[in-house]
């Protein structure tokens, strides 16, 4: 499984300060008028004194703005690192609602959850992702495969 | 009056016995708990487990399964309404499972012998360092084994995979002969120089 390497900061930067834009604009309740947006993408940081490492990144080709807050993302991948660079899971949707405030993204749609080392494997229906404590909450139909430890390997890192 | 005490003497010797020693009945769970170890830890096929919902926590690689938990591999299924797994971390190996409520478990060992078991928790604990290593199977919560040779319940039925033992903590066997005891005490061929009583 290969994780892409992350955006330059400055790339970073203007997508945070577009994500906080649209979440103060929603909170309001105002109308957005943003449109839809390609490669939508929310970082997520170690504490210091890491705090240049990856810890979460939340991917999605499409975006489009909700109220309060919140984005319809499509074909979302979620990438969990360890602070080696370890990319740990991979979980991949065809669709998500990604509420900023809350950090918290779900859908009702199937989900495809994948260690990095491809050993365990997680599929079902609907399913809820705390940011702040690393949880995925599969609701529906689960069902997990924990494959037999290959020699090689297939480690990746960021 | 010394022949009685002869016989109390017999019988406590069996029962220390059948604590100290397995039974064919503990035998054929020894084999059979063998190939479930060697299920949890050495995984040769996957390990498939359906449950109606999970929560993954992506730092501490725990998996907890809620509802109707079914494992399976080739030569054993589980079942409980709720199980704890910490998921190995790059190639290695299960650490533990915590099945609770309503265990079911079934299992074949190299013999093609069948097991199948029942109990309200069932605990896998692997634990390596450089010194020693550990991995025991603990079926608790009245825990009962049945194979095709009997039964056995206990308070604690424990195998240590590395030493191979199997404790019974209160064991209660109950060992299946051919035949009924009826047909056995009327077997002509069995009986004692005792002289036959009047009628």
């Amino acid at each position: 499984m290969k994780c892409p390497r992350p955006l330059p900061p400055r790339a970073f930067g203007l997508l945070l300060l577009f994500v906080l834009l649209a979440a103060a604009l929603g909170l309001q309740g105002q109308p957005l008028n943003f449109g839809r947006v390609k490669d939508f993408m929310v970082p997520d940081y170690f504490d210091p004194p890491h705090e240049n490492q990856l810890r979460s990144r939340l991917n999605g080709t499409e975006a489009q703005p909700l109220p309060g807050g919140r984005f319809l993302i499509k074909q979302i991948k979620l990438e969990s690192f360890r602070l080696d660079g370890f990319c740990e899971f991979r979980v991949t949707a065809p669709e998500c609602i990604y509420d900023h405030t809350r950090r918290e993204a779900s859908s009702a749609r199937e989900v495809h959850l994948e260690s990095g080392d491809g050993q365990l494997v997680v599929d079902g229906r609907g399913f809820l992702w705390q940011q702040t404590n690393s949880l995925v909450v599969i609701s529906n139909d689960q069902r997990t495969i924990i494959r037999p430890p290959t020699s090689t390997g297939t480690h990746t890192h960021r | 009056m010394k022949p009685f005490f002869l016989f109390l003497l017999l019988v406590l010797a069996a029962t220390v016995r059948a604590e100290e020693k397995p039974t064919p009945a503990a035998a054929a769970v020894t084999n059979a708990d063998a190939a479930a170890a060697k299920t949890l830890g050495e995984l040769k096929s996957p390990i498939v487990i359906t449950s109606r919902s999970s929560v993954v926590n992506l730092r501490s690689n725990v998996v907890v399964y809620f509802g109707n938990v079914r494992v399976t591999e080739t030569n054993m299924s589980l079942l409980c309404e709720y199980l704890i797994a910490v998921m190995p971390q790059r190639g290695g190996r299960i650490e533990s499972i915590l099945a609770q409520t309503n265990v079911v478990m079934d299992m074949t060992d190299e013999k093609g012998e069948k097991v199948h078991g029942t109990g309200e928790k069932l605990l896998y604990t692997y634990r390596a360092t450089e010194t020693e290593t550990n991995e025991v199977i603990e079926l608790s919560g009245n825990p009962w084994i049945e194979t095709a040779r009997g039964s056995t319940k206990a308070d604690v039925i424990t195998y240590d995979r590395i030493t191979g033992m199997v404790r019974f903590q209160n064991p209660q066997m109950t060992i299946q002969q051919e035949g009924n005891i009826t047909n056995f005490l009327s077997n002509p061929l069995l009986g004692t120089n005792a002289p036959k009583r009047k009628p």
